[in-house]
């Protein structure tokens, strides 16, 4: 589980400390998905790079499992919007970039494990043709499979997602969408991701956060009754993404 | 290497060939003597005699070359990471990188004698300059969404040097050292001119003043051929170093 407790967050500029985020606390359970959305610019990404880790929060607590967050100790797969692909790594030494940084902390990796974890996940993914490339040669819906990929193959306890598919033109966004939808049902792992756009939080996530601007505090945690329903009232999703935007305008006004 | 690319390398020598020829049959004169007499004299006994001044010059430069990587690339990644390091050293690298460094060589030479020292050391503030500003601009070329997905999987300082910082210096710094093999052959022609008697500046100055024209140009087309063999060098260093990096063919 990760929770989000009174998190407060400030950037340094030169009139003096910009706050980000104020008094921001929601929770993510084990094995679900959750949207955390809001307006460009309202602080979405400042939150998952404090969830990943990489920035240290004013005041509050992040906990993944009842720890705090740790990059070092924990295993938290990030994947940024521009997929974060180290340009001189083959697609498969990218895959295995989490196995090669954490094996000289942990003991228990076996490479040959890790290696034959790696090319089933490419496999599933259908990116096992593509091991020998390198990142400049690919197409954007096949960098993020590889993105994918590494983020799974690291074994990860959370899953963080920074505006995963807005690179993305709308059809390989939703062939990306639908390949993760179903890569985690076959692999469940806490996951958050950040978005602006409803209809990627509708589809995706169990739960939805909805974040307000300047300084960014919860406006509204809802739980998506259409997750996964696979017969789903067309009408109701349609109201439910509506009664969302309505919490974003007003949010943003 | 690709044969298109191997073809064009052999027109281009035989193009040069043709010229030097044509002009030494217009000059017609001692001082510019045919193509084919500097290439017989290297393919003869001239040419085993030139060896050691071919191998001391190459050490020169290996030398200096290997200096200026030890002390500029680690300067170029403090400076490309930090940007403190980066305020306080980059005037100083600015203000001294246009300074002419031959200007200097009477200094050098007071200070590291006229032994290899001063030869090496010309090398060194020459080409250092090349590898510090290539590392620094590598390291500040990152996409910092590189360097996020590192840390988020628990990549420490070290690792984040190996797994990004290196790779990403190598291509700007096999050019760099690319421009710095030519800088540094030119500069041996000073200073291989003191306190030497092996080098091919020696080798060339010599004939001259022995008014041997035909050793000075062949002097002057084993220059060319190491540079040319050594280019092609580090084109395969490049290749197999930095794959990721597409080459245009020419």
């Amino acid at each position: 589980m990760i929770a989000v407790r009174n998190l407060a967050f400030s950037y340094r500029s030169r009139n003096g400390a910009v706050p980000a985020l104020a008094d921001v606390a929601f929770e993510v359970d084990s094995g679900t998905i959750c949207a955390v959305m809001g307006p460009s610019g309202c602080g979405k990404s400042t939150l998952i790079s404090i969830l990943a880790g990489l920035e240290r929060p004013l005041s509050g607590t992040v906990s993944i499992a009842g720890l705090p967050v740790d990059p070092a100790r924990q295993r938290i797969a990030l994947v940024p919007q521009q997929y974060g692909l180290l340009p001189w790594k083959t697609v498969e030494r990218n895959v295995l970039l989490g196995f090669t940084i954490r094996r000289g902390s942990s003991p228990g990796m076996d490479r040959n494990e890790a290696i034959e974890r790696a090319g089933t996940i490419m496999e599933e993914l259908g990116i096992e043709s593509l091991k020998a490339r390198y990142p400049a040669s690919l197409s954007g819906g096949q960098r993020q499979r590889v993105a994918l990929a590494r983020a799974y193959a690291f074994d990860p306890d959370v899953l963080l997602f920074d505006e995963p598919f807005s690179a993305l033109d709308a059809i390989t966004r939703e062939d990306m969408q639908g390949i993760f939808l179903r890569f985690w049902r076959r692999h469940p792992v806490t996951a958050l991701f950040v978005t602006h756009s409803v209809s990627e939080a509708v589809s995706l996530a169990s739960r939805i956060v909805v974040l307000t601007p300047g300084p960014a505090h919860v406006l509204r945690v809802e739980e998506n009754p259409f997750f996964l329903q696979s017969e789903a009232d067309r009408a109701g999703i349609l109201d439910f993404e509506e009664s969302l935007k309505n919490s974003m305008r007003g949010a943003a006004s | 290497m690709k044969k298109s690319r191997t073809r064009g390398l052999l027109f281009a020598f035989c193009l040069i060939l043709a010229f030097w020829f044509v002009l030494s049959v217009i000059v017609a004169r001692p001082v510019l003597p045919r193509p084919d007499k500097a290439i017989a004299f290297l393919a003869g006994r001239g040419g085993a005699s030139l060896l050691p001044h071919l191998a001391v010059s190459l050490g020169r430069v290996a030398a200096g070359l290997g200096l200026s990587l030890l002390v500029g690339v680690p300067l170029g990644l403090a400076m490309g990471f930090s940007s403190k390091t980066d305020r306080l050293l980059s005037p100083l690298i600015y203000l001294t990188y246009p300074v002419p460094k031959i200007a200097l060589l009477p200094v050098v030479m007071l200070l590291f004698g006229l032994g290899e020292g001063s030869k090496v050391v010309m090398i060194m503030m020459i080409v250092v300059f090349q590898v510090i500003v290539a590392s620094r601009d590598s390291v500040r070329e990152i996409d910092p969404e590189v360097i996020r997905t590192l840390r988020s999987i628990g990549a420490g300082r070290g690792q984040i040097l190996v797994h990004a910082a290196l790779p990403a210096t190598a291509p700007k710094l096999l050019t760099a050292i690319r421009i710095g093999i030519g800088t540094s052959l030119s500069i041996l022609f000073f200073t291989e001119t003191y306190g030497t008697e092996y080098g091919m500046g020696f080798f060339v100055m010599d004939a001259w003043l022995r008014m041997s024209y035909v050793e000075l140009y062949a002097g002057i087309l084993a220059l060319s051929i190491t540079g040319f063999i050594l280019f092609l060098c580090l084109d395969l260093l490049g290749t197999r170093l930095c794959p990721w990096v597409e080459t245009p063919d020419f």
